[in-house]
């Protein structure tokens, strides 16, 4: 029965459920408009503010020789690493449900069904690439930018072909050796800083620009090919989990909310992890007066414990404002609030965690300002650690001024943690970009508020 | 009389936790299994390894002989399914649905085949109108439909009496005999003890001690 079908070529059926859509569907020209319009607001009003800035602080790069061309290099290095495992988690190539269950299970050839699709990947990627190249070029100094921008362009080519590769041979899993290339990154930068602070002089670069570009458009063409060619073994498996990220992701850019995000990544985390080695509680604590109180700070430390990249994204952060002090020294102060505020939010998950849910609360018992307070002694540590650490970054008071600037660190996490349950019922305004829920944005901007307001008095005082 | 699908020493781990333990098993054309057990032991994770929704971590999968690859494109030709994970466009109504997945699999007499099952599922009030303005119920029912306008030698199914009315419970029962009757395997979860009587051939047991 199910011999000599005429089966539709790929085209064929993308075209007829276009046609189907089109009846239906509104045009995406609406989307696009608003889009563009916002990134073209977003980047005046940036471009203004930034040039004020620079003018007023004479310049806002450092003359600080080869050791910004290496950072650069670090950085960029760093940032490809994210990329590859961005790429990866996402697929790239990904199919929601719905195309799973419709149109991936009928025999059309598969590979032509995916070939557009990557091929707007790899694009996606050269582009990318290139903006990074240029931008990591400009840091640097260089001269050649319109190399850079191709070598840019191949290397995120290549990183987005080469992940649609590896999900054709069924990686699943990402292997640890995935997270070198990040890793590297922020150790060189740490290196580079280090020797810098040592006043060890650091070599000049001598890598020619235009065989680096060549090269990296020979590998682009290269894997791309071999992507192209390993399309009819990218199954069903391969293309599901991205699409629960990707749907994730996009909701909660809708809902402008990244929670929802998380949300999706921690369950996929801990599905992975399966099973935890059960281990007791250290009799210790029952001796201690108010027991409970140290009970919940060691749940909440074993926790965090069981994220190691949390605490991998902790100590990386560290590297940010002491490369920013070296490259933009009036943005260091800023740049040191801003990495407090992410890599202390890295520890808050047990604070999100029990606020967010009053299930939880009336399990645990008690009174939730106990509970509170117990779940923001890691986070209150944790940024006292990485407080000090940074403490080599130059800021406009001294070191012991400086310590309302932590306290309200720890408050604007505290602020976005214990954010109030979403309400989406307020009162919204029609603007250009549509209708914006104030009392959304309101509650969402909790926390980050009055990490603007530090940074704005960081910015004036520096 | 040699399985139409057959399943070896099928393995699935989550982290360090093992969900399918070496799992054996043929079902022959004609034979409708029933996949029986509590919560939480690996029916579904079992159905999603043989649709190919789920990557098993051991063992080998065949149909009628030849490797079960969800890449292959007889193999999509010959699986049809409906599991949990289904979900519909919204800017599509019942029936585009239908007739889209028809003539992406070559059904012969698409269109005939399609009015014929959405009368049969009652789905012919609710034909033009978009996932969003159906009920669950309806829902579960395109969900089936969806099996029923293509070619098919094999019918995975993840709790198809779920949402389900009396009525649809009853057509879903004739439905599957029917499957059986015209030489189709079909491999089934499901919690409803009567359907199961009425059925299947035999069981798979999950979670017995």
């Amino acid at each position: 029965m199910t011999g000599a079908l005429a089966v539709p070529s790929a085209r064929r059926l993308r075209a007829a459920v276009r046609r189907a859509r089109r009846r239906h569907g509104e045009s995406p020209a609406a989307d696009i408009y608003v889009f563009v319009l916002f990134a073209l607001i977003c980047a005046a009003v940036g471009d203004r503010l930034l040039t004020r800035y620079v003018v007023r602080h004479g310049g806002l790069l450092g003359d600080v020789g080869p050791v910004r061309w290496w950072l650069a290099a670090a950085g960029g290095l760093a940032l490809s690493g994210l990329a590859w495992r961005g790429a990866r988690l996402l697929g790239p190539l990904l199919s929601g449900p719905a195309e799973q269950s419709w149109w991936l299970s009928t025999p059309v050839d598969r590979a032509a069904w995916l070939r557009g699709p990557l091929l707007l990947r790899v694009c996606g990627g050269a582009a990318v690439g290139a903006a990074l190249g240029v931008a990591c070029g400009a840091l640097a100094g260089a001269a050649a930018l319109g190399w850079l921008a191709a070598a840019g362009a191949g290397a995120g080519a290549a990183l987005l072909a080469a992940a649609a590769l590896l999900q054709a041979g069924g990686r699943r899993r990402i292997h640890p050796l995935e997270w070198v290339p990040a890793g590297v990154g922020f150790a060189g930068a740490a290196t580079v800083l280090a020797l810098h602070a040592g006043t060890v002089p650091l070599p000049e670069p001598a890598v020619p620009p235009v065989p680096v570009a060549a090269a990296a458009l020979v590998l682009a063409v290269a894997v791309t090919v071999a992507a192209v060619r390993g399309l009819s073994r990218v199954d069903r498996a391969a293309m599901a989990g991205g699409a629960q990220v990707a749907e994730a992701a996009t909701t909660a850019a809708l809902f402008l909310d990244p929670a929802l995000l998380f949300g999706v990544l921690e369950a996929r985390r801990w599905r992975s992890v399966g099973r935890v080695r059960r281990r007791p509680f250290w009799p210790g604590w029952a001796r201690l007066p108010g027991r409970r109180w140290w009970l919940l700070i060691a749940a909440d430390t074993r926790r965090l414990a069981r994220r190691p990249g949390g605490l991998a994204v902790w100590a990386a952060l560290l590297v940010l404002p002491y490369a920013v002090a070296v490259l933009a020294p009036g943005l260091s102060g800023a740049a040191r609030l801003v990495a407090a505020y992410f890599a202390t939010s890295r520890l808050a998950a047990g604070l999100r965690l029990v606020h967010a849910s009053p299930a939880l609360r009336r399990a645990l018992g008690g009174r939730d300002r106990e509970l509170t307070a117990a779940h923001t002694v890691n986070p209150a540590l944790g940024l006292a650690v990485w407080w000090l650490l940074s403490a080599g970054v130059r800021m406009a008071p001294g070191l012991p001024a400086q310590l309302p600037f932590a306290l309200g660190v720890l408050a604007a996490v505290y602020r976005a943690a214990t954010r109030p349950p979403r309400n989406y019922e307020g009162g919204a305004v029609d603007t250009p970009f549509g209708m914006i829920p104030v009392a959304l944005l309101r509650q969402l901007g909790r926390g980050v508020d009055l990490l603007a307001v530090l940074v704005l008095a960081q910015l004036l005082l520096q | 009389m040699a399985g139409l699908l057959q399943v070896g020493d099928l393995t699935r781990r989550f982290g360090d936790r093992i969900v399918l333990d070496g799992i054996s098993f043929e079902v022959a054309a004609g034979e409708v299994c029933a996949v029986v057990g509590p919560n939480g032991v690996g029916k579904t994770t079992l159905l999603r390894c043989v649709v190919g929704a789920d990557r098993p971590d051991g063992g080998w999968l065949a149909l009628d002989g030849r490797s079960l690859v969800e890449t292959d494109p007889w193999v999509r030709a010959s699986v049809a399914a409906v599991l949990d994970d289904i979900d519909f466009f919204p800017d599509l109504s019942v029936r585009e649905h239908l007739d889209l997945l028809a003539y992406g699999h070559g059904t012969p007499d698409a269109a005939g085949t399609v009015a014929r099952v959405v009368e049969e599922l009652g789905l012919d009030e609710a034909q033009d109108q978009l996932p969003a303005t159906l009920s669950s119920g309806q829902r579960r029912r395109l969900a089936l439909a969806s099996c029923f306008v293509r070619p098919r030698r094999l019918l995975v199914l993840d709790e198809p009496e779920q949402r389900l009315d009396a009525e649809g419970r009853a057509w879903l029962a004739g439905a599957l005999l029917a499957e059986r009757e015209a030489g189709t395997a079909v491999l089934m979860a499901s919690h409803d003890a009567e359907l199961v009587d009425e059925v299947a051939d035999w069981r798979l047991e999950f979670g017995a001690e």
